[in-house]
């Protein structure tokens, strides 16, 4: 009999160390392209340390980024898995495990008091998001180490709708860009929420972040089309790699929308630093598991 | 191309350096954050002496990963944090302590600009995200303090050999090199603005009434 309990404790701290010690492959692809193409020096330079340094992490298997942020996890469910069990209690067992054993950086503290337990757990932390699929027959979970120089740069803005929306976009997300500098780690991925409301658009920006592969588009055209508009315009703004100056300010952006009210449209905004870190693996009813973005 | 500089320094050593020169640190560094600078300040302020020399020193804005390792600390990774929250409480030490190097990442704004001139120091603009590059830079952890704060917010005493690649984002002369940047994406803005028809005197946001984000911000 297959313990669940325990394959989901050992697969969340196996997905928080891919996640802080490896770069998705196609994350490293597009840095390796974006080092290829770029025709500053000053910003080829930032590429070769960010691809230097990744190398190096994952050699001896330690953190890209020191920040290894606040241990957050998307988890879906498959109905089909006939899975009835809580994730929390494991999950948390990982967390503990991987601040020790990785190391990550015990980040989390009291909002209010400050007080920092050194687990990385604590009033709700780990934060977990859940989703059903009613046709998957298994557990699908994401660890998302999430930095805090890219996340303290996401934004809401309200758009009326006497604004032409795609523009008035495309505006926004410049300026914000523009006004974060060098401090989210660009080159970034973008994630865009579109439309719902306050909580709605900043968790569609935060999910989006995720969508693999890196860079493919959204199966609607025009969302694909905005997508790709967004993308040109801060490429064409010449900050560039941790904004000293260069061709790549950004990776990919990454749009959802969401029906929303005929008065005002919210648009939130959020960010990931090149050290891209996620992890999603696949848990089935038999024990066995399937890592998806970190294969091996 | 590239600068050795080694701690402690001199204002003579530092006011040779401008904005976009590569340089790479060698000796003593202070690793400082956000409740770190609080604390040291509000010493100062008191009259009371820090518990470390930061003259002619190095402030590193970064909370490393370490590890306990027998005896000792073992750094695992390391590498800089957004710097613009350290623009007053920064300026304050540079002034107070003469603090010649201060390594972060991103910008720092006009009092620190202004206290880099007055004082003679630098501000060293490391590679965000670079944390096992740096941390094999790091050759030992001399000391700690400030542990109650925590391990990321605590001042690790570090030796390092060759910090690098670090560049010159603020010189001493009151030159920036997010200013330099800007000018260009300025007007690589204005172009983009005209070909996406978006007309830069609306602000096209309806609340917060400020919009955020907004190019005019981003002047020192």
């Amino acid at each position: 009999m297959v313990d669940i309990s325990e394959v989901i404790s050992k697969t969340a701290y196996e997905l928080l160390k891919r996640a802080a010690t490896k770069l998705p492959q196609d994350v490293k692809w597009a840095l390796r392209r974006a080092y290829e193409n770029e025709s500053s020096p000053i910003g080829k330079a930032q590429l070769k340390a960010m691809l230097d340094n990744a190398e190096m992490a994952e050699k001896y298997g330690i953190s890209i980024c020191q920040d290894t942020g606040t241990p957050l996890f998307f988890v879906k469910w498959g109905l089909k898995s006939g899975l009835n069990i809580d994730v929390r209690r494991p999950i948390m067992e990982a967390v503990k495990k991987a601040t020790i054993d990785v190391p990550l950086r015990p980040n989390v503290i009291n909002p209010l008091t400050k007080e920092n337990p050194g687990t990385n757990i604590g009033w709700g932390m780990p934060y977990i998001y859940y989703d059903l699929d009613p046709e998957a027959d298994y557990v699908e979970i994401t660890a998302v180490p999430k930095g805090f120089g890219s996340e303290a740069k996401s934004t809401l803005v309200w758009i009326t709708t006497s604004e032409p929306i795609p523009e008035a976009i495309v505006r926004c997300v410049v300026d914000n860009t523009l006004t974060a500098m060098g401090e989210p780690c660009p080159p970034t991925i973008v994630g865009l929420g579109i439309g719902g409301t306050a909580d709605i658009a900043l968790h569609l920006a935060k999910k989006a972040i995720f969508r693999t592969p890196l860079g493919s588009l959204h199966p609607d055209p025009v969302v694909a089309e905005l997508e790709q508009r967004v993308l040109k315009a801060l490429n064409s703004t010449g900050l560039g790699p941790m904004a000293m100056g260069g061709d790549t300010t950004c990776l990919a952006v990454h749009a959802e929308i969401c029906g929303t009210h005929t008065a005002v449209v919210p648009l939130g905004i959020t960010y990931q630093c090149w050290v891209a870190r996620y992890s999603t693996a696949r848990i089935y009813p038999n024990g066995e598991v399937v890592y998806i973005t970190h294969p091996e | 191309m590239s600068q050795e500089i080694r701690l402690p320094t001199s204002e003579e050593v530092v006011r040779k350096l401008r904005v976009g020169d590569i340089v790479y640190v060698s000796g003593i560094v202070h690793t400082m954050r956000d409740m770190g600078h609080r604390r040291a300040v509000e010493m100062i302020k008191r009259g009371e002496e820090l518990p470390f020399n930061l003259e002619n020193g190095a402030i590193w804005h970064c909370g490393p990963i370490v590890r306990r390792v027998d005896n000792s600390w073992e750094v695992v990774a390391a590498g800089p944090t957004s710097s613009s929250r350290f623009t007053e409480l920064g300026a304050e030490l540079v002034r107070r302590q003469r603090v010649r190097l201060t390594i972060g990442k991103g910008t720092m704004g006009k009092s620190m600009v202004d206290a880099l001139r007055e004082v003679g120091g630098v501000y060293l603009i490391a590679t965000g995200g670079c944390a096992a590059l740096y941390a094999k830079q790091v050759v030992k952890v001399e000391n700690v303090y400030w542990l109650d704060l925590g391990m990321p917010e605590a001042t690790w005493v570090l030796r390092v050999e060759r910090l690098g690649p670090l560049v010159v984002g603020i010189d001493s002369h009151g030159n920036s090199l997010e200013q330099i940047v800007l000018e260009k994406v300025r007007q690589n803005v204005s172009s983009i603005y005209s070909r996406e028809k978006i007309d830069s005197s609306r602000s096209y946001v309806w609340w917060p009434k400020k919009i955020p984000g907004s190019i005019e911000a981003c002047k020192i």
